[in-house]
């Protein structure tokens, strides 16, 4: 046994052992007091994670609230930081004269190209000109995000009614996760934000180890064009491509869902999975 | 009034704040030890992260920024409080620890046996800041690192506050459960006494 007490008080001030070298480790391996106390504080800490208090989530009413607030942001860029005014310079006072010009040059070229120099000047509100195309390259890039996030599941609900239920609760709209075939294991879901509207995401485990996303968004004001779509099934499914994945989309009752794949190419068998049954 | 934000912004404060709420509830709710208090002060909370998100570097940790906030928004209340001040929020426990003598008996089986009311009870005796770092490292399993920058302490700060925080917390969970056993014992060796159920 190895009676140096430096040891045991670096164990006591560091008993999950992040600052532990091997002589620490071996210290704690054989010294009684050392071995009582990680025993001790094992449980403690074990005791408290049972502790409902302490591992209780956020009330559902209040996730919805605060949930709300964040998509009730106005969008648009954030007032900078307050700075200390200084007199322009006379070059800085002609850049910044310049600076609206050049937004409103931004703005009508980004018009031109959203619309394939459409000029529809009568259109009715922004979120009217959402796609099905613009959905493909959002969720697409949602999940090229995801992937970059690396932890994309906001809980680790397995059962397909309590996910529904949790993500109902927590969105402006009523969601049901459709019933899958065999082959896809679910492992939990979170709240996104996508195509400019609040989305439903769960995320299903394959057979051989691949993981595919489903999202959700209200279809009002969704325009089925932007994509190639076939029937599976008696359902018109649209797919595309966007940052090296591909994306399925159809329409389930109010809902606008989409499949998309962890990389590469979605095999068309897979959406056909989701797809409601007996259509 | 709410904050304007990015689309990518918004999108962003999703991905990296929004899956830490639960946590921010459970802070404010472990610290004020009140569920309507925790409420609000989560409420206020998100509110101030949504405000101070757009001054967020990415790569930031987006929790333990959130968790500095919450924390912030603790201490305020408990100032506010009685108009208290500081006063408690981060007492060092060396009298009670002192009060300990030598190390106490850090045996599991006492803290397996605690019942609910009893974890309550030594929670809400510790400091506020020291609920909040056992809350962070023992029950989330945050780093030290990680904690102390939400609590704005040093980590040897925390380290050893925390240690004295488990013994205080140890010895007070040690003492409620075994005077319930205690108890326990005497009723049932004593059966022509039965316990009084209040019968008149």
């Amino acid at each position: 046994m190895n009676p140096d007490h430096r040891f045991c008080s670096l164990i006591h001030a560091d008993p999950h052992g992040e600052s532990w070298d091997s002589a620490v480790r071996a210290h704690a391996a054989v010294c009684p007091a050392c071995t009582a106390f990680l025993r001790g504080v094992a449980a403690l800490s074990l005791r408290l994670k049972a502790y409902p208090a302490l591992n209780a989530p956020m009330p559902p009413s209040l996730r919805a609230r605060l949930r709300a607030q964040l998509a009730a942001c106005p969008e648009g860029p954030a007032a900078p930081p307050a700075v200390r005014r200084q007199a322009p310079a006379p070059r800085r006072a002609m850049r910044r004269a310049l600076v609206p010009a050049a937004l409103a040059a931004t703005l009508v070229l980004g018009v031109m190209l959203g619309h394939n120099f459409d000029f529809g000047f009568s259109r009715a509100p922004a979120e009217v000109d959402r796609t099905i195309g613009m959905y493909i390259q959002d969720v697409t890039h949602d999940h090229y995000l995801i992937e970059r996030i690396g932890r994309p599941l906001e809980v680790a609900i397995t059962e397909r009614g309590a996910l529904s239920d949790w993500l109902s609760a927590s969105l402006s709209f009523p969601f049901e996760l459709p019933r899958t075939r065999a082959g896809f294991k679910l492992q939990g879901g979170r709240v996104w934000h996508t195509v400019g509207r609040l989305a439903a995401m769960a995320a299903c485990e394959t057979d051989g180890g691949g993981r595919v996303i489903l999202f959700a968004v209200p279809a009002a004001n969704l325009e089925l064009r932007g994509a190639g779509s076939s029937i599976i099934g008696g359902t018109r499914v649209f797919s595309g491509n966007g940052w090296e994945r591909e994306a399925r989309v159809w329409i389930d009752g109010d809902l606008a869902m989409a499949l998309v794949a962890m990389e590469g190419e979605l095999p068309a068998a897979w959406a056909e999975m989701f797809l409601p049954a007996g259509l | 009034m709410l904050p304007r934000l990015s689309a990518t912004e918004k999108l962003r404060f999703d991905a990296e704040i929004v899956p830490h709420l639960d946590v921010l509830h459970r802070m404010a709710r472990s610290v004020c030890g009140d569920a309507d208090v925790a409420d609000d002060i989560a409420q206020e909370s998100f509110l101030k992260a949504l405000k101070g998100f757009g001054g967020l570097k990415p790569g930031t940790n987006g929790r333990s920024w959130l968790a500095r906030i919450v924390h912030n928004a603790c201490r305020d209340h408990w100032r506010s409080k009685a108009g208290r001040g500081d006063e408690g929020w981060d007492d060092e426990l060396q009298a009670e620890v002192e009060a300990l003598g030598a190390e106490p008996d850090w045996q599991p089986g006492i803290i397996r046996d605690a019942f609910d009311d009893e974890i309550c009870e030594a929670l809400q005796a510790l400091p506020p800041r020291w609920r909040a770092s056992v809350l962070l490292v023992d029950v989330e399993g945050w780093t030290y690192e990680e904690a102390a920058e939400s609590l704005e302490i040093a980590p040897g700060t925390l380290r050893s506050g925390l240690h004295r925080a488990r013994k205080v917390l140890f010895a007070r969970l040690r003492d409620s459960v075994g005077a319930r056993q205690v108890g326990a014992r005497q009723a049932t060796q004593a059966p022509n006494n039965p316990p009084d159920h209040g019968e008149a």
